[in-house]
């Protein structure tokens, strides 16, 4: 009893696999895999001993990167709520956001695979991260070069009325 | 492992939400252009949900409306926003410099010129709508947006009458409700709800059931208290910004939190250097600042959070010139709340096919008088006919400037640009319909002039018969009748035989030429239906 009152010793850590469309298996921590909504609501369905998640549509290069995301966020959290119980005051969340900024500017393609995995995932804060940065990628660029980067087709019907 | 690098993504596949969700992020300016990239964005531009979205996220990045020029514009309104501190020129309106009176609401402006004409635009998209005329004289105006009803709605109120227009229908409705106190100046619009202030209370219009209202001012002694002070919305709610009669260097700000309970929240400001005589604006901006304008025409930026006072850079204009509005940039589309009225040439395909069907019936069936006509005169003694030639011509010249005419006049009003998209499509296609058909009534009658052959005649009065679905016996018999018509009068001589030859080709094409006038003068009724409400986006900048 008197071990659930100290906060000194942890209860040992769950653990939860994630298993990426090509077969690779990641375990983590409970806490960093409920970043994503859809695994806390299946994890409410679930029977406790059921701890694998086939995740069909995330790449394992991509969970990766998800993965790594999420540990980040779950301990500079810890950290920043640490750091406000302590009065102290600290640059957490700045540095959190330099941190994001460099974790999200990656190549197109990457951003897609992220894009995608957390809209799949239900990671919101990522994925607000992913949007806006596509969005200030098409920020001031021409269509051309939006189209070039984007890998667009161009479709669109030469409209006589465009010119003016 | 690395097969995803070989994968090709398209942005374009991406599903429909989070491609709402990025395009929503960027500026109307650039999103604008973004229309050209693809198919799938050019629509997603134009849902009314992206619409939505867009000017909910544009919402906390309020520009403001100089009435005012620029360098670059002598006859137009700009666009600034305040950043930092400084005035940022955005874009030039198209809205002209002579207006007196603008009301602002979700990106659209609604104003009135000093010849008492009521607009509508939306500077970013750049359409523009001539509302029609009400019954005349008004003296306060309101503009504002129903949610309930997704209808945009402009009030004239006057001592007599009081008339709304929904945007999207051509006329004015009166009002039985009537405001407690006669009005004046502008309104402010905050969730479907006109604000007027007044000496004692706030007058108020809601805009579903359009019934007038008051809502009393925080304190009996309002009007004692304070020098001067400002109506606007702050956070989603009424505010107002009041400065101290007594003390120079203070200002209080009211909101009000609950509209039904009329609950009011106080906050006092204090400035750190004595301005005078100041009048406020509350515009809040991205950052929640409230603009303040002494008596010196300086400018101030005061922010709620962290309760701090910028000094704003001159813009350079002297400030009788110019008022403020709060403006945000939206898509909100004009055209698409006209289009209800333009249903029918909006599914331009179904018009175009009605219009092609009832041309071709209508040429068929000129076809077919010709025909009998020819048969007809085929039968009737040569010197009537005789007399008839000269008065057919000039008939036919004056058919034929009539088509001519039309044509230009369609010309003339593309080049104005007093149509929209749809309709303008639509004239060129029937257009396109009728110049060939023109053109090869033309060279029909050349070539029959030139050539005066009774053969032609022969085959070409064939085809007629044959168009009018009669035998092809019938044709030649016909054909026969008119040759030996021809041959009879083979002795007046073959330029008498020319003339003959080109009146009934006259018949056939002024015919074909009043059908054509009637096809052309429908579209021009249709357009001219639309000109009274539409008034075109000025394409210079687009």
């Amino acid at each position: 009893m008197k071990d659930s009152f100290n906060p000194s010793i942890e209860p040992p850590k769950k653990t939860v696999t994630l298993v990426s469309s090509d077969g690779y298996d990641f375990e983590v921590e409970e806490e960093v895999a409920l970043e994503s909504q859809v695994i806390k609501d299946g994890f409410e369905d679930k029977a406790v001993d059921d701890r694998e998640y086939l995740l069909f549509n995330v790449h394992s290069d991509t969970l990766e990167l998800i993965i790594k995301y999420c540990e980040k966020h779950v301990s500079s959290r810890k950290s920043i709520s640490a750091a406000a119980a302590s009065s102290s005051s600290s640059n957490g969340e700045e540095a959190l956001k330099e941190w994001d900024e460099h974790f999200i500017s990656v190549d197109t393609n990457t951003l897609y695979d992220i894009l995608m995995a957390a809209d799949y995932l239900n990671i919101k804060s990522l994925l607000d991260l992913a949007i806006q940065k596509v969005a200030d990628t098409i920020h001031g660029r021409s269509p051309e070069q939006i189209r070039k980067k984007f890998n667009i087709e161009n479709d669109s019907i030469i409209d006589p009325w465009a010119s003016e | 492992m690395k097969d995803s690098k070989k994968r090709r993504y398209h942005v374009d596949q991406l599903p429909y939400d989070l491609q709402l969700n990025i395009l929503s992020r960027v500026d109307v300016k650039f999103l604008l252009r973004l229309k050209s990239v693809c198919k799938q964005w050019r629509l997603l531009v134009k849902d009314p949900i992206f619409v939505k979205e867009q000017l909910h996220r544009s919402k906390n990045n309020a520009h403001l409306v100089i009435l005012g020029g620029h360098e670059c514009s002598k006859y137009h309104l700009c666009l600034y926003s305040i950043n930092k501190g400084s005035w940022n020129y955005i874009h030039t309106t198209n809205i002209p410099l002579d207006v007196f009176r603008t009301e602002c609401c979700n990106g659209l402006i609604c104003y009135c010129n000093w010849y008492a004409d009521l607009h509508v635009c939306n500077p970013s998209t750049r359409e523009s709508v001539l509302l029609p005329k009400n019954s005349g004289y008004w003296e306060a105006l309101g503009f504002g947006f129903d949610p309930s009803a997704n209808k945009y709605k402009v009030i004239c109120i006057s001592l007599f009458r009081n008339e709304v227009l929904t945007l999207g229908n051509r006329s004015w409705r009166t009002v039985t409700s009537r405001p407690a106190k006669q009005i004046y100046g502008p309104s402010i619009c905050i969730n479907g709800t006109l604000h007027w202030d007044d000496d004692d209370m706030l007058v108020t219009f809601d805009l579903s059931t359009e019934d007038f209202g008051v809502i009393p001012y925080p304190k009996s002694t309002f009007k004692s208290i304070y020098s001067d002070f400002a109506v606007g919305e702050i956070e989603g709610c009424l505010g107002i910004v009041a400065s101290d009669a007594v003390d120079n260097r203070c200002f209080d700000v009211w909101i009000l939190k609950d509209h039904n309970n009329r609950v009011w929240e106080k906050e006092r400001v204090v400035l750190a250097k004595d301005t005078r005589y100041m009048t406020v604006f509350p515009i809040v901006s991205r950052s929640g600042d409230i603009l303040i304008q002494d008596l010196y025409c300086s400018m101030y930026s005061y922010n709620r959070k962290s309760r701090r006072t910028k000094t704003i850079r001159c813009l350079g204009l002297s400030l009788e010139a110019f008022s403020m509005e709060k403006h945000v940039e939206s898509l909100v589309s004009l055209s698409e709340m006209y289009m209800d009225e333009f249903s029918a040439v909006r599914k331009d395909g179904v018009v175009l096919d009605a219009c092609k069907k009832e041309m071709s019936t209508a040429l068929e069936t000129t076809k077919g008088q010709c025909a009998l006509e020819l048969e007809e005169r085929d039968s009737e003694p040569i010197d009537s006919e005789w007399c008839d030639v000269d008065r057919v011509a000039e008939t036919n010249a004056v058919n034929g400037s009539a088509v001519e005419t039309n044509v230009q006049v369609h010309e003339k009003e593309d080049a104005e640009g007093l149509v929209i998209a749809q309709e303008r499509d639509m004239t060129e296609s029937v257009k396109e319909e009728l110049l060939p058909i023109v053109g090869l009534a033309a060279s029909q009658s050349s070539t029959i002039s030139s050539e005066h052959s009774e053969k032609h005649i022969m085959l070409q009065s064939t085809n007629e018969s044959a168009s009018v679905s009669k035998t092809t016996n019938r044709g030649f018999a016909e054909a026969e009748l008119f040759t030996n018509n021809l041959n009879s009068t083979h002795t007046v001589g073959s330029e008498e035989k020319a003339v003959r030859t080109n009146e009934s080709t006259t018949i056939l094409l002024q015919e074909q030429k009043k059908s054509c006038a009637k096809a052309l003068s429908d579209v021009k009724m249709s357009q001219r239906r639309s000109k009274r409400s539409i008034r075109p986006p000025n394409r210079l900048n687009l």
